[in-house]
């Protein structure tokens, strides 16, 4: 087990120490780095025997048991499949990477990024616990942003970079919801729980949100259209980048998904209607936009966004035979299109450009190279006996039943197939046959490293169809059954059988050939027919970034405007408005009380000079005049509390008043104001009705308060207790001074932060000022302090 | 008898003790020694900060002190050791930068000090004076730090706006507590839990209640009160936005559950929604404005608010596992914050003079890869993306959301999650896509110390936060 | 009476208001003084009024005499009158800094905080 363990972190560690073993060995790095996939091969291979009778090899450890968290994998016939792809595909890009970037100066950081993105997605393809899948799901998106801003001096791999992980990124966060979902609705957090269970999530009343979520996750993952943007966009990545994360694993992990949920999730009305639309529509747009291309890797990424609809659309379709065929052609595009990326970045880097007008009758040149498309490219348009040829003949079986539905999506597969093999045939054959033509004089094959990937992997693709009993047995049964949730056997050879599956398969060889006989023509269309179609999500994506910036930063300029007085106005208006509205719409308004009661005339008179205090701080045009008015309202506060039995109240607030009176005075003589209020009419208006506003919510709780009874309790209390026990008479000094005495302590230290605070502020403008002038002389500034 | 109850609310209470004498000796030494002693001063107030942090560490205490008002329990330990945590850390960020934010004056380290024990007795509060009392002291020492800095008007700005609108929300808050006393006649939370599961509750106690939690909002920076913190964290010297980030977030967050999980637990439907209100508006203010920013110090601020939203989910969900959420969200926080203001505080140009734009940052990772590098980690984190720290905090509060049926809760706070990873990743993008600037000055050792081991935190969180879950259980555990 | 009281802080509350939102640091300070007030006010309401009674025993009573004004609230308000003159002296003293800068108390001056062209950053 710990050895699985080291096998799955084995691309990680080899990540960490890639930056420095590059420093040392240049390109020749790539021979030792190699090594980890190899050896995380070679220990996942070990589970095939396993896997190939039916078992299913669970292991891990627990991590946080509290939150029901642990690190386990999860290998079945699915996961192993992914693993050993991951893995051996990764082997055959790292030395491509290799010899790629060789010289470069950042080769190392590139290895460290391809190496993390590796171990992220072994980890995604054989997590057991939903949290390890998630994980590692972001952690793709991650690495995969790293990589596409790898050349970041151009714009535009900055942007793909962004776009990706926006797109695959924000998708990860569904996926998070949808998991918690999963584990809210079945209580389980681990697939080999999950799996084990029924029909309970499709009878599940959370169904439909379930699957909302996880099909938003597997749609941005797998560049579903209209998510299928930023996939295109990702090809200003480096080439071994693109052959290896964006068509053979990490555009695959939504598929992925979609297949590791089909036991417990699928065949529902919504899965089996949803999934094949959407997919149907990408496999038809992505073939139409990869007609359209001239570059050699973007008619290759368009493909791959077509491919994978298809295999969303087959996923979803459901049958047995349509989930063959979607395992069929998976396994088959891994190998192809992998082969055919990496045919690119070689034709790239021997001939200049790919651009597929600019180069042309490279095969005597490049005779490897030329090889390698030429079998990459007949296994893609289902050659016999090619792997596409399984994939092809089982697609057309499964779809072939004749009902209404099935009709249907037969045509859109036909159609989605034949502009796809046309493409396929454009980007592996046009840049080899023909009169030579290429931007450099001496166009050359590549080193081991660039002809290793392609070569294997299209020969590959070629034995698996040859040996196809074989490789049933080893791969497409363990898989087809783990998708399915039951054992399930193909029979599909690379022998054609009569029938229409096999007719399908020639007649849509021929009309491929034809339309690429007129290529050019049919790019002309293509683009003509796209440019009618008008602006895509591409640039949608782009208004609705560059809005969402400007929208943030218009909100937060009336927001936050950096003006107290705002910020004022908007607590104010929040206070009052609460206050009032719940008081209305509560229908608890206070009656208006009766006032008409008569008044002692010495009270009538201590309101009246309080009025008459707040009356002229309001209107006064100097400052004294408002401080000496301030002076009086504060004692005619005191004398109210007089009035009603509160001495100790009335001679602090005399006391604080005068010293408020004073010091205030003192300042403002020091300073050289202008007493009146700048503000104009309309403002003061606007201001006064605010401060109206909250004051009279305030006021009609008050008046609220005094209908009710009052809660003597706590006072009560203190009554009872003040003499008794803490032997004083003036309940108040008790009060403070012993029962509250704690808080009294408080009190005390607020006040001596503030003094402290007072001699901080004034002391700062001293220190300053002495700093300013000590700047010359040291000794001088010694003296002073 | 009376002698014996003394004791052992004085042993209770022995850690604000010893705070507030070591502050009173600090400000002693300070003001006999003369401006000369700052560096001496801030010394000892680490050393203090870290003396009572090991003290609350080794003496486990547990129990109610003079009379109830103040409370010691296994949540309170954990609280306080953060916020002592915080405020230390924050203070050897300042000594490393004193000279050049004119902060060297004995005055600064003592107001943290004395600003820490406002937290404390905020973190034990448990009676509703004195947790006005806690709050005021703490507030009045952070409304002069948020003022104190190189005779810089931006600074003073930073204090008025802090000082107005804190008073006033000190002043709703009273309101509101005067409020909860006359409709249920008791200010001790035990009592008023008790009146409250007894009584029907009036539309009066409701306006208290709410005016409270405003008050609170106020102190952890959350919509819609939020208003000052932009302008604080970009006006106040850095070291102090670094304290200011940190360890009163704690205490308001800490005091926060306390009085709503105790004091209103009986009427938590009321209280629950006010708290969702304020999360989902926090969560959505802090994400979309942060995006229109360019300096780092603000981003920080929306970020920070943003981040009091996520934590406060782990709160409204009301249960166990929300608090231990929450706690662990806060912890996690504070060393992604603390962090982050340790490379801020970094970012000064070749000549020494600091710059806070994000645009500075562009290409760090060729002129500083190992800064570049952690600020990375930290941004990621503070993203929510896995397997980062910041991922599980927030995983484990909306868990709790969801285990407490809040759907929408959860769902909005994972969209806002979307719409923030885009600013940290703006950041990420400046500094290792964008051609490079004049680059930094070389970091000073402590600076890169702090940063460092958050760096390390945030990445080594997956391996032991085991243990940190069972610390939070264990402290939520207190509560419930 | 009790009434009358409470529409006289209502008076108080709304002015301190109304100053608070004028933007000269000057009058805001007498704004957060005429709070102090009108809070202090409604607190001692919120305990209701008695005349003349003051919460002291005489000499040989256990407690209070019947009719005596309300303890608490009184308790509460020295507290509250002592901490607002120490914000007052505290916002006095951070005013009178702010003057020594810019030579005006006007808050408008104070503008560092969102200066007011920034463009978005936009772009990739």
């Amino acid at each position: 087990m710990e050895l699985t363990f080291l096998a799955l972190l084995t691309p990680f560690i080899a990540a960490l120490f890639a930056p420095a073993l590059t420093r040392v060995l240049g390109a020749r790095a790539a021979f030792v780095l190699v090594l980890a996939p190899i050896l995380s091969f070679a220990r996942l291979l070990t589970y095939l025997p396993d896997v190939m009778a039916g078992e299913k090899v669970t292991g891990g450890f627990a991590w946080v048991p509290s939150f029901n968290l642990s690190y386990s994998w999860y290998l079945d016939g699915l996961s192993l499949t992914f693993a050993l792809l991951v893995t051996g595909i990764g082997a055959l890009i790292v030395l491509y990477a290799g010899a790629y970037l060789k010289g470069h100066p950042q080769q190392g950081r590139f290895f460290a990024f391809l190496l993390a993105f590796m171990g992220a997605m072994l980890g995604l393809v054989v997590s057991d616990s939903f949290l390890m899948l998630f994980i590692h799901w972001e952690l793709t998106s991650i690495t995969s942003f790293l990589l596409i801003g790898f050349d970041h001096e151009r714009q535009a791999s900055r942007r793909a970079a962004l776009t990706a992980l926006a797109v695959t990124g924000g998708g990860g966060l569904f996926l998070l919801a949808g998991l918690m979902f999963l584990w809210n609705i079945t209580g389980v957090t681990q697939f080999s729980l999950l799996l084990m269970l029924g029909d309970d999530l499709r009878s599940s009343p959370f169904y439909m949100a379930l699957f909302g979520l996880i099909a938003m996750a597997a749609f941005t993952k797998s560049a579903q259209f209209p998510f299928h943007f930023w996939l295109p966009n990702a090809m200003a990545a480096p080439t071994p980048v693109s052959a290896y994360l964006h068509s053979a694993t990490m555009v695959k992990a939504g598929v992925f998904l979609l297949m590791r949920l089909n036991p417990v999730m699928g065949g529902t009305p919504l899965w089996t209607i949803v999934l094949p639309v959407v997919g149907g529509v990408t496999l038809i747009a992505g073939t139409v936009m990869a007609l359209r291309q001239r570059d050699m890797k973007l008619v290759l990424a368009q493909t791959t966004v077509a491919s994978l609809g298809l295999l969303v659309m087959l996923t979803g379709f459901g049958t047995e035979k349509a989930l063959e065929a979607a395992v069929l052609y998976l396994l088959a595009h891994a190998l192809f299109k992998g082969a055919l990326f990496m045919v690119a970045g070689q034709v790239d880097h021997g001939a200049g450009s790919r651009d597929l007008t600019e180069v042309s009758g490279l095969y005597r040149a490049m005779p490897l190279t030329g090889a390698a498309a030429g079998l990459a490219a007949l296994s893609m348009i289902g050659f016999m006996p090619f792997a596409g040829f399984l994939a092809k003949e089982e697609i057309y079986a499964a779809l072939s039943s004749g009902s209404p539905r099935d009709l249907l999506f037969l045509m859109t597969a036909f159609a989605g197939n034949v502009l796809m093999g046309a493409a396929a045939l454009h980007a592996g054959i046009s840049p080899f046959r023909g009169r030579l033509k290429a931007p450099v004089a001496h166009p050359h094959e590549g080193p081991f490293g660039l002809l290793a990937g392609p070569v294997l992997l299209s020969l590959a693709g070629l034995a698996a169809g040859v040996a196809s009993g074989q490789f049933h047995r080893a791969f497409g049964n363990p898989m087809a059954s783990a998708v399915a949730g039951h054992p399930v056997e193909m029979t599909i050879s690379g022998v054609p059988h009569a029938g229409l599956p096999f007719a399908l398969s020639v007649v849509t060889i021929a009309a491929a050939a034809w339309l690429f006989s007129r290529i050019g023509r049919v790019q002309q269309n293509a683009r003509a027919l796209i440019d009618a179609l008008g602006p895509g999500p591409d640039r949608a994506f782009d208004t609705a970034l560059d809005g969402l910036t400007r929208m943030a930063h218009g909100l937060v300029r009336r927001v936050q405007s950096g003006r107290l007085e705002h910020y004022l106005v908007v607590t104010l208006l929040c206070l009052g408005l609460t206050l009032l509205l719940s008081l209305a719409l509560q229908g608890e308004m206070p009656r208006w009380p009766a006032l008409g009661a008569a008044i002692p005339p010495a009270e009538a008179l201590v309101l009246l000079l309080a009025l008459t205090g707040v009356g002229v701080v309001l209107v006064a045009s100097d400052r004294l005049t408002a401080i000496v008015a301030l002076g009086i309202q504060g004692f005619a506060v005191g004398l109210i509390y007089l009035l009603y039995g509160a001495p100790d109240l009335a001679f602090t607030q005399f006391m604080v008043e005068t010293l408020a009176v004073v010091i205030l005075t003192l300042v403002m003589t020091r300073l050289n104001l202008k007493g009146a209020d700048h503000r104009g009419t309309g403002e003061r208006l606007v201001d006064g009705a605010v401060a109206v506003l909250a004051a009279a919510g305030l006021g009609l709780l008050m008046l609220k308060m005094l209908e009710g009874s009052f809660d003597g309790r706590l006072s009560d209390f203190f009554n009872l207790y003040s003499r008794t026990v803490a032997h004083g008479a003036n309940v108040v000094n008790v009060i403070i001074v012993d029962f509250r005495g704690t808080d009294t302590l408080g009190e005390i230290s607020v006040v001596l932060v503030t003094g402290l605070a007072i001699l901080a502020l004034i002391r700062l403008r001293a220190v300053a000022g002495r700093r300013r002038l000590a700047d010359n002389d040291p000794a001088d500034a010694e003296e002073q302090a | 008898m009376i002698a014996e109850t003394l004791t052992a609310s004085l042993h209770l209470t022995s850690p604000e003790l010893i705070l507030g004498i070591g502050a009173l000796v600090l400000l002693m030494i300070g003001v006999f020694a003369g401006p000369k002693s700052a560096g001496l001063v801030n010394t000892l107030a680490i050393l203090l900060l870290v003396g009572v942090m090991g003290w609350i560490y080794v003496t486990p205490l547990e129990g109610l002190a003079f009379g109830g008002v103040f409370k010691a329990d296994a949540f309170a330990r954990y609280m306080k050791i953060a916020a002592l945590f915080a405020a230390a850390v924050s203070l050897f960020m300042a000594a490393v930068r004193a000279k050049a934010e004119q902060l060297d004056q004995f005055e600064f380290p003592v107001l943290v000090v004395l600003a820490t024990l406002g937290m404390m007795l905020m973190i034990s509060a448990n009676n509703l004076i004195s947790v006005y009392m806690g709050l005021e002291l703490q507030s009045l020492a952070l409304y002069v730090l948020a003022a104190i800095n190189r005779d810089n008007v931006r600074s003073t700005e930073a204090g008025l706006k802090y000082f107005v609108l804190g008073a006033l929300s000190s002043g709703m808050m009273l309101y509101g507590m005067s409020l909860v006393y006359g409709f249920t006649g008791n200010t001790g939370f035990t009592e008023i839990a008790a009146a409250l599961s007894s009584e029907t509750r009036s539309l009066g106690f409701v306006f208290g209640l709410v005016f409270v939690l405003s008050g609170f909002a106020f102190k952890i920076s959350a919509v819609p009160f939020h208003m000052w913190t932009p302008d604080v964290y970009e006006g106040a010297p850095t070291p102090v936005t670094a304290f200011f980030a940190g360890a009163p977030k704690i205490a308001a967050i800490a005091m926060l559950t306390r009085i709503v999980l105790s004091a209103f637990d009986p009427v938590f439907h009321d209280w629950q929604q006010v708290i969702v209100f304020i999360s989902i508006a926090s969560m959505i203010l802090g994400s979309f404005a942060a995006i229109g920013q360019k300096n780092i110090k603000r981003l920080m601020a929306y970020s920070s608010i943003g981040h009091m939203g996520y934590a406060l989910v782990g709160l409204a969900a009301h249960n166990q596992t929300g608090v231990s959420g929450l706690v662990i969200y806060m912890t996690i926080y504070i060393a992604m914050t603390l962090g982050t203001f340790a490379i801020i505080m970094s970012m000064r140009n070749a000549e020494g003079q600091p710059s806070e734009n994000i645009d500075d940052l562009a290409g760090l990772s060729s002129s500083n890869p190992f800064m570049a590098l952690i600020l990375t980690l930290l941004m990621f984190s503070l993203a929510g993306i896995p397997p980062l720290a910041g991922f599980f905090a927030k995983y484990f509060v909306f868990v709790a959301a969801i285990e407490a049926k809040l759907y929408a809760l959860a769902i909005i706070g994972v969209l806002a999650s979307v719409v923030g990873a885009y600013y940290y990743l703006r950041v990420i993008k400046v500094m290792w896509f964008d051609q490079p600037r004049g680059g930094f000055a070389p970091a000073s050792a402590g600076l890169k110390l702090v940063y460092g081991l958050s760096g390390l935190f945030v990445t080594a969180y997956v391996l032991f936060g085991g243990m940190l879950g069972t610390a939070a259980d264990v402290a939520a555990k207190a509560l419930f | 009476m009790e009434a009358i009281l409470a529409l006289l802080s209502t008076a108080f509350l709304a002015a301190a208001f109304y100053l608070l939102l004028s933007r000269h640091v000057v009058r805001m300070l007498i704004g957060v003084a005429l709070l102090g007030n009108g809070v202090n006010l409604s607190l001692f309401l919120a305990g209701r009024l008695t005349r003349g009674v003051p919460p002291v025993m005489g000499a040989g009573e256990e407690v209070l005499k019947a009719g005596a004004a309300n303890p608490l609230p009184q308790a509460l308000i020295l507290t509250a009158i002592v901490i607002s003159f120490s914000f007052f002296a505290f916002l006095l003293v951070l005013g009178y800094r702010a003057y020594q800068t810019l030579g005006t108390d006007d808050t408008r001056a104070m503008r560092f905080a969102e200066p007011d062209r920034l463009d978005p950053p936009t772009g990739y």
